[in-house]
């Protein structure tokens, strides 16, 4: 089942991060993190805010609902009058 | 509605801090796990969350929220003058007799506290996000106030008893202390992170011996590959890139359940045996959670189409459906047995590890969903769906746009 696809898009890519935020996966361009990975990667992770989730996706759907998950723990409210 | 919210302070969850701290709290402690020995880890996944929802959101509500959890620790961590800041019941005692080397542990206890360390690492985890994320430089120096307290600690102890102490869950104490090294430069941070490498998982892992987790409960050990992973990131010592590579094959081949998720009642059983094994409380959600963070690790050093191939099994079926879709309250197990219904946790009463991770786990959707290649091979798509875009430079999304439309 190897239904994993590869992309092969030619030139080059203008994606570029952000000052400062980066994950703890590695990134390319890793600002934040002094010491750079020593082995060979051959991927990297994107900085979270350099992609955006599609309206209409589950995963959209459930990131809003945390969101909103957030605010019912602030504020003591149950989550069925802010959701 | 949410700005309004957002508006108010997460001073309950801060509530055992201030205690701890000697300082009188603003607000009342939760229910739940909050109120019992594993305070304060629920503040470590909310300071994860909220610095990762407002890396994917954009929304500054979730960077101000950080910001003020932040300073709030960083009085906390004043007042106590060790260097240390938490909110476990009695935790000054449990690490003063740690360091003398007085030590009773085992499962989920070490000297009478539950899983100290699995604790510490949470909140260390949330303000180490704190500053990748948010760019909060208090975090990190609070981060690192605590690693020199864990050094302080853990660093008079004999390999005995040092050994003695990882028989009690620690979570990811390796993994957070190797990103501290990263971020900082110093290496005493690197050399801390080894205290906490075990002779009965790692070491027969690292040494190629038979599989070392069956019988084990899950959760507490697929922490210790992703610290593994990120310290083999870091060093390329082949030991711990045998850990992460080969504690994966043996986790995802030998004891996955077919929705990607593993253990029953939190352990896990012999290998390739799961047709026994289907219950109520089958594939705790954190175990996905963590699963999903080794995947990331192992494809960035390897892009096998095997590894998303499991990931998007594990993220549709057990951490997408971890969450109830109405009110957004998570699941500790996803039953498997015929029958079985999902307990889900409740507002502010349940604060489960699942509850903390499962704050994380719908903030950071768009981690895994591309990643960058090299040569022929630019962009790496793991899922079928077509559910995000790339972003791109900020007010120039047009490169990304390209790159969405060939997704």
């Amino acid at each position: 089942m190897t239904k994993y696809l590869f992309l092969f898009v030619a030139g080059s890519i203008g994606i570029q991060a952000g000052s400062f935020a980066q994950s703890y996966l590695p990134e390319k361009r890793d600002e934040a993190m002094k010491v750079k990975p020593v082995i060979p990667l051959k991927a990297y992770a994107f900085n979270l805010k350099d992609v955006r989730l599609l309206e209409g996706s589950p995963f959209k759907h459930a990131m809003d609902m945390d969101a909103g998950l957030f605010a019912v723990v602030e504020s003591g409210q149950a989550a069925e009058q802010i959701l | 509605m949410r700005g309004y919210l957002l508006s108010l302070s997460p001073d309950r969850l801060l509530n055992r801090f201030f205690k701890n701290a000697g300082i009188q709290p603003k607000d009342s402690v939760y229910g739940g796990w909050e109120h019992e020995g594993l305070s304060g880890h629920t503040l470590g996944h909310y300071l994860s969350a909220c610095s990762m929802m407002y890396a994917s959101s954009g929304d500054e509500r979730f960077r101000d929220r950080v910001n003020y959890i932040v300073g709030q620790l960083a009085i906390c961590q004043k007042a106590r003058g060790t260097g240390y800041v938490g909110a476990i019941p009695n935790e000054d005692s449990i690490f003063y007799r740690l360091k003398r080397g007085e030590i009773k542990s085992g499962g989920f206890d070490l000297n009478g506290g539950w899983s100290p360390w699995y604790t510490v690492h949470k909140v260390m985890a949330g303000l180490v996000d704190a500053y990748l994320y948010c760019d909060n430089k208090e975090a990190l120096e609070i981060v690192k106030g605590m690693a020199d307290w864990t050094g302080d600690i853990v660093g008079g102890l004999t390999d005995e008893q040092r050994l003695k102490m990882l028989h009690c869950e620690f979570g990811g104490m390796n993994d957070v202390l190797a990103n501290i090294y990263a971020i900082t430069g110093e290496e005493k941070y690197l050399h801390l992170s080894y205290k906490f490498y075990d002779d009965f998982v790692m070491q027969p892992l690292a040494e190629g011996k038979a599989d070392p987790i069956a019988g084990k409960h899950s959760n507490t050990n697929i922490p210790k590959a992703i610290g593994s992973a990120r310290q083999y990131e870091l060093t390329a010592a082949a030991g711990d890139g045998m850990i992460a590579r080969r504690f994966w094959e043996i986790m995802v081949h030998d004891h996955t359940y077919v929705t990607g998720g593993d253990g029953n009642y939190e352990y896990l059983g012999a290998p390739d045996k799961l047709n026994d094994a289907l219950s109520d409380n089958t594939t705790e959600t954190c175990c996905a959670y963590n699963m999903l963070k080794l995947t990331g690790h192992l494809f960035c050093q390897e892009p096998l189409g095997s590894l998303m191939d499991f990931y998007e099994r594990a993220l549709y079926n057990d951490v997408l459906a971890s969450q109830n879709p109405k009110d957004a309250m998570m699941l500790y197990f996803e039953p498997l047995r015929t029958g079985g219904k999902k307990q889900y946790s409740d507002s502010f009463n349940t604060f489960t590890c699942c509850v903390g991770s499962g704050m994380e786990d719908h903030a950071k959707y768009t981690e895994d969903i591309y990643f960058e290649g090299g040569g022929w091979k630019p962009l790496y798509q793991s899922f079928y769906s077509f559910c995000a875009e790339l972003a791109g430079e900020e007010g120039d999304p047009d490169a990304a746009d390209e790159l969405s439309r060939k997704g």
